[in-house]
């Protein structure tokens, strides 16, 4: 703080405990906001989860605790942002005033001013931190870092997150779907109770043997598992049927392991194609 | 002179304690209005003052001048009021049988000048007053006489009886530093003024105070230091004015300066040495009041400026 007067030393000494105090504050919120992200991460199984699938990669193996850190950050400092008030707002209306105005005009020499500078500097002396800084928000922010950290512990160690495999991440997929076959439902209206859906064997999904990834593709209802393989792109996908004749031809790629739900909707799908 | 305005500075809250007394020896209740001619003479501008008649506009203009030791000239204004009837003329001068020109000056040379009921004086004549007030000098034919300084025009309007009378323009109305009111005095204080005035003898007021003090608060009112923000909050409530809802012209930047100049002037009296925004709330009210012109529709909604202030200051949270 430039400027002659004496007050500024006094200042100075309440700013940087002030700013020490902020630091404190935003540190605490930060701990408070990553444990409490990391937690709700391990409710859903998430770091087992990555350290499984990246055990190879120890930044992704270890992503949900970084993007806890992170967001944990970001959070804080838009918390400590909209409650942060300046230290002259600390100091009570009348010293508060005083002091900015004292501060405001630290260039300018004259006699009011010198009065002023002296009665600041006289009321700065007797303030304490402790009677700007409130220590009830750094005692409220420490219980509640022990508080999470007690209860990520507990998550860590119990089996509320083990009851989660990777699998149940499908479900976010599936409510797609789900949502998708709603509105399929409603731009049918003359058939409403035929669920048609865009994927009529369901998700496929990976399989995993003795922790090892496999290349196998599992069906819903297909009960046995395909392997990628790559081939030659096949010509005769199609029958050809006589002009002007149409009908139904069964061809090799039917399969007959379709879903019981799904068969009739399908047979009449076509009746009704080879009607058309 | 620094030695002196030490001196003065260090005194300064008695000095307006025992103003206050001297001109409460005089006048009863009217403690706004008494502050507000305070402070527009510590301020160095000129002040409007609006009352009924009977209220003692001149007895408080009269006691002020007394008490602070200052010449005092009454002007009432009339539609045939001249120029030179204030400003003063050239007459001729015989002397040992030489005739020469001498200036005469006119009840505008003194310190405290009342112009009682300015809008019954001709557009004319409250042109060559409103430039006495703004330049602080007076042009007699081809020469030019400055006003001796401290150099305060406290003029008044009746609100009632409007007939006949020449309504100051705007533009000169902004000249005025503060609109003042008054307002009737209570029970209490006319009681007050019944027993004091009923006796055989007038309270009178001492002088307490020299024109060279007067100058030196002056000097050190606008030293009164005031932080950015609030000078800040003082120019976003004069330029707020210009687009209010119900005013067709707002505040000028005179405003602006009139506000921090008052408001400093208020601080002092008080014995503060800082501005609060307390100084600003107060001060901005006889500051805008005369400057806001209100629409046709507010007017007919009988919406007052001083409502329109309340407004304004509540909507900026000063």
């Amino acid at each position: 703080m430039k400027g002659s007067y004496e007050f500024l030393a006094d200042l100075s000494r309440l700013k940087k405990e002030f700013d020490r105090f902020d630091s404190l504050i935003w540190l605490l919120n930060a701990a408070v906001t990553s444990i409490a992200i990391y937690s709700a991460f391990l409710l859903l199984g998430l770091p087992t989860f990555t350290k499984f699938y990246w055990q190879d990669f120890l930044p992704l193996a270890q992503s949900p605790a970084i993007l806890s850190v992170l967001l944990g950050a970001v959070i804080a400092t838009i918390a400590t942002k909209r409650t942060r008030s300046d230290l002259f707002g600390r100091l009570g209306p009348e010293l508060s005033e005083k002091v900015k105005t004292a501060y405001d005009n630290r260039d300018i020499c004259t006699l009011p001013m010198k009065s002023l500078a002296v009665d600041v500097k006289s009321r700065l002396r007797e303030v304490k931190s402790s009677q700007f800084l409130n220590w009830r928000r750094v005692h409220v922010r420490i219980g509640l870092t022990a508080l999470l950290l007690g209860a990520a512990i507990f998550i860590a160690h119990s089996q509320i997150s083990a009851d989660i495999s990777p699998a149940d991440f499908r479900s976010i997929s599936d409510l797609k779907d789900k949502a998708l076959g709603l509105f399929q439902n409603q731009s049918n209206p003359q058939n409403p109770k035929i669920n048609l859906s865009g994927n009529i064997y369901g998700k496929p999904s990976l399989a995993v043997l003795n922790e090892t990834k496999l290349q196998l593709q599992l069906y819903p209802g297909a009960l046995a598992g395909s392997m990628p393989v790559k081939s030659e792109p096949q010509n005769n996908l199609f029958s050809q049927s006589p002009p002007g004749e149409v009908k139904a031809v069964p061809t090799e790629l039917y399969i007959e392991s379709l879903p019981p739900e799904n068969r009739e909707i399908i047979k009449r799908y076509f009746e009704a194609l080879a009607k058309g | 002179m620094t030695e002196d305005l030490k001196s003065i500075y260090a005194q300064a809250p008695d000095i307006f304690q025992m103003l206050r007394r001297e001109v409460d020896k005089v006048m009863v209740g009217q403690k706004v209005a008494i502050e507000q001619l305070m402070i527009a003479i510590l301020a160095g501008g000129h002040a409007l003052l609006e009352s009924n008649p009977g209220l003692a506009k001149t007895l408080l203009i009269k006691t002020a001048a007394m008490s602070m030791g200052l010449s005092f000239s009454r002007i009432q204004c009339t539609p045939d009021l001249m120029p030179a009837d204030i400003t003063g003329t050239t007459i001729i001068e015989e002397t040992d049988g030489n005739k020469h020109f001498r200036f005469q000056p006119g009840p505008i040379f003194a310190n405290i000048v009342l112009a009682d009921e300015i809008n019954r004086a001709s557009p004319k004549t409250q042109s060559a007053m409103l430039e006495a007030m703004q330049e602080k000098q007076v042009t007699v034919g081809n020469n030019t006489y400055q006003l001796e300084k401290p150099f305060f025009i406290l003029a008044t309007q009746n609100p009632i009886e409007m007939e006949g009378t020449f309504p100051l323009p705007e533009a000169q109305l902004d000249r005025f530093l503060l609109k003042i009111f008054m307002e009737y005095p209570s029970f209490e204080d006319e009681l007050e003024i019944m027993e004091r005035y009923t006796g055989h003898s007038e309270p009178v007021a001492e002088r307490v105070i020299t024109k060279e003090r007067i100058q030196a608060l002056q000097q050190l009112c606008r030293d009164i230091p005031i932080s950015d923000d609030l000078k800040k909050e003082a120019v976003k409530l004069v330029i707020t004015t210009r687009s209010w809802d119900g005013v067709q012209y707002g505040a000028s930047p005179r405003a602006s300066i009139g506000l921090i100049l008052t408001s400093k002037a208020r601080a002092f009296l008080l014995g503060r040495n800082y501005v609060s925004a307390e100084d600003l709330h107060v001060m901005s009210y006889p500051i805008l009041r005369h400057r806001i012109i209100l629409s046709f529709e507010s007017e007919r909604k009988g919406l007052t400026t001083d409502q329109v202030i309340t407004d304004i200051l509540k909507e900026l949270k000063i």
